[in-house]
């Protein structure tokens, strides 16, 4: 970046140099000094979780981390840093006042983005260190796919959402 | 023997000698009379210097050579003696966080030309003094470095160095 100086002190702007002996002149200018820190760690959503179309009384529905229904996320941090993932699913998918009980799942990939290599997550929370390398020679990515069951029993016909929190930190 | 001359005689003397320059003698030979111009005496900012964008835990280092080093240019007459001191930020502030930079040895370089060959290292803690060269320009590099610690806050931190030149 460039720009003009600051000038300061008992002097500024150009000046014709004294001609006499021993004269003296005083003159500044000042730059910027700037960085910018990064704590490096993000969670980036990348695909809902969907469990499609299903009629009334369908019973049990289950998605696992290798079907397209599945949500996904990419999970990026520091090089060999420890992260702490946590899991805050809904209990149930709702419509206005219906309810479709949900039960989550959720798989970790730490080196690649095959889900059927994924290893479960267990109890809703996980430490671990991503692997995959970036085009960061400072970052690596995880990758964490969220999926479950649902039991749709007899409720009315619409659209059941809920969300699901994925937490991460070091 | 020296000849002693009135003080008014003098006076009429010089009176006439600035009638004539002004009346008389061409405009391109009156310009000669000063001789050649001194250059204008400044000092500009030309470059931040920036450390980018660093990952806590991680630390970075700019160089003078490097292209984010700050780059100053001083303008004084040739073979004038100039002092240079510089006032290094100890910390960058970032909201109410600061975050320590270093400046070494060797993180300051001269030169009388603005390219990246031919520079002249000094200790910008210390400062140097330069021989302004035939150029009539001296251009001045600062870099450092930055150890970011694991908790740092993110965020944007700033500061500045203060060049100050005395030319004798």
């Amino acid at each position: 970046m460039r720009g003009s100086a600051v000038l300061a002190g008992a002097v500024a702007g150009a000046l014709a140099l004294p001609g006499g002996a021993g004269a003296q002149v005083l003159l500044q200018a000042q730059v910027p000094v700037a960085i910018t820190v990064v704590s490096g760690l993000s969670v980036t959503w990348q695909r809902d979780v969907n469990f499609g179309t299903a009629v009334q009384n369908a019973g049990a529905l289950t998605l696992s981390a290798i079907d397209a229904g599945a949500g996904y996320f990419w999970i990026v941090a520091q090089r060999n840093r420890d992260v702490t993932l946590t899991l805050t699913p809904p209990a149930n998918l709702t419509n206005g006042g219906s309810t479709i009980p949900y039960t989550s799942a959720a798989s970790l990939n730490l080196l690649t983005s095959d889900p059927s290599t994924a290893t479960a997550v267990v109890g809703n929370t996980a430490t671990f260190r991503p692997e995959e390398p970036t085009g960061s020679n400072s970052l690596r990515r995880a990758h964490l796919w969220l999926h479950g069951g649902v039991n749709v029993g007899s409720v009315p016909q619409g659209l059941y959402t809920g969300t699901f929190t994925v937490t991460v930190a070091y | 023997m020296p000849i002693r001359i009135p003080t008014v005689a003098r006076r009429f003397f010089f009176v006439v000698a600035a009638w004539a320059i002004v009346a008389g003698v061409p405009q391109a030979a009156a310009a000669q009379i000063g001789g050649p111009l001194e250059p204008a005496l400044s000092v500009e900012r030309l470059a931040d210097l920036s450390f980018g964008t660093v990952l806590t835990g991680d630390w970075v280092l700019v160089a003078p050579a490097d292209p984010t080093a700050a780059q100053f240019s001083i303008t004084a007459p040739r073979n004038a003696t100039v002092f240079i001191s510089l006032e290094l930020p100890a910390n960058l502030q970032g909201g109410l966080s600061t975050l320590p930079v270093t400046f070494g040895a060797a993180d300051g370089e001269w030169s009388a030309q603005d390219r990246p060959v031919g520079r002249t290292a000094f200790d910008p803690r210390q400062g140097t003094q330069i021989v302004v060269p035939n150029t009539g320009r001296v251009f001045v590099w600062i870099g450092g470095g930055a150890s970011i610690p694991p908790t740092q806050p993110s965020g944007a931190y700033r500061g500045a160095i203060t060049m100050t030149v005395v030319v004798n």
